[in-house]
């Protein structure tokens, strides 16, 4: 069985200076409460609360550290990139990701894991200076810590817009509304309708939006009473009119109308 | 147990719940002249733990037409919903086939929500 975990540097970076860097100059911003820490800017601020957009722009803390450097030695232009700090005990929910990840291990225990969920199986992703794809698009997973100490990685997402920035652009929006779904009731406080749809039915659209290279930018928000609007920008008509009429789409909105889930498809209305 | 054998725990605890129904979810004129076409059929599933329906089994067909072909008459021929209907069995014996299921699906893909162990 293919592992999910692969390395993808030969040449390691310095793992004594990621430590250093990382305790003297990223450790004091890292959040108590929920201990993510952003890495990556777009260009515009205002931009900030995109899904997915170029982040070109580095957090004042990672300018002069190896962060740097390692980010601009990607093979790949820099979407979200942020520094994960799990403490001892922590753990991810189990979900997918639009788009596979790049880790480098800062701190990782030999009680810290990372697990395929689909295949049942566990990977260690090592604290050696090298950098690792997680291949973890529209894939069950999730991160253990179980070690006494935290486990600190830097996960870094490509943007993979590949085409001429400053071309003419076209957007179309896409929105779910529950309010008079007829949802089981089993939801929890952490487990909301909202993201629960978002999760389940429209993450496979959106890792396809992800690979597009025509695929601009996703901008993701939230309405009144729970609602989802989701803004898809493109370089492409083609693109565009693949992606909001493509099965993975129609199928979701299709099975989410069988809950009494409103659809608004802004292409085909 | 190995850990492979693990996630037979999971199955069996999402069960049919009724008939596949089937519906024609696209039918248009694209950009190019072409007619396409998206077939889905979509069968209701049961959590034998939560004795509650919480999800379906779907899977759809997708064809490009010559836009005067007669669409039920194709769907009959090429035997479509035969083809679902055997897909979704076959979902049924996946541990993960949950596609579209709000008992396994309530996580969120949002890291910063997380919990203590």
């Amino acid at each position: 069985m293919a592992s999910i975990v692969e390395r993808v540097t030969t040449v390691p970076f310095d793992r004594k200076q990621i430590r250093k860097d990382f305790d003297e100059f990223i450790l004091p911003h890292m959040p108590r409460k929920v201990p993510l820490l952003n890495a990556t800017l777009p260009e515009n601020p205002e931009d900030q609360g995109y899904l997915y957009i170029h982040r070109p722009v580095y957090e004042e803390y990672v300018q002069g550290t190896i962060f740097e450097e390692i980010l601009d030695a990607m093979p790949f232009k820099n979407g979200r990139a942020t520094f994960i700090h799990q403490l001892p005990g922590m753990t991810l929910r189990f979900h997918r990701d639009p788009d596979d990840k790049y880790h480098i291990a800062i701190d990782d225990g030999p009680g810290a894991f990372f697990t395929d969920m689909e295949n049942q199986l566990t990977y260690r992703v090592p604290c050696d200076g090298h950098m690792y794809k997680l291949r973890t698009a529209n894939h069950y997973h999730t991160a253990v810590n179980a070690d006494c100490k935290p486990r600190t990685h830097l996960v870094m997402n490509p943007y993979m817009f590949d085409d001429d920035p400053d071309a003419s652009t076209v957007s179309c929006s896409a929105t779910f509304d529950f309010k008079d779904a007829n949802l089981p009731d089993i939801f929890t406080s952490v487990a909301t309708p909202a993201n629960t749809i978002e999760q389940g039915f429209f993450i496979k659209w959106t890792s396809e939006l992800i690979q597009d290279p025509r695929c601009k930018s996703i901008k993701g928000e939230s309405l009144e009473g729970g609602a989802r609007k989701y803004t898809i920008e493109f370089t492409s008509d083609k693109s565009l009119e693949k992606h909001f009429t493509s099965t993975t789409l129609l199928e979701a909105c299709h099975v989410a109308t069988k809950f009494g889930i409103k659809i608004t498809n802004d292409f085909l209305s | 147990m190995k850990q492979n054998d693990y996630s037979r725990l999971t199955e069996g605890r999402y069960v049919p719940h009724g008939d596949t129904e089937f519906e024609v979810v696209l039918d248009r004129i694209n950009s190019a002249g072409k007619r396409q076409i998206v077939f889905t059929g979509t069968m209701p599933t049961y959590d034998i733990y939560e004795e509650k329906h919480t999800g379906y089994i779907a899977h759809s067909i997708r064809d490009e037409l010559d836009p005067s072909v007669n669409l039920d008459k194709h769907i009959e021929t090429n035997r479509w919903k035969q083809i679902i209907q055997s897909e979704i069995a076959r979902q049924v014996q996946d541990p993960y086939f949950a596609k579209y299921n709000f008992s396994f699906l309530n996580s969120v893909h949002n890291s910063s929500i997380k919990t203590r162990a």
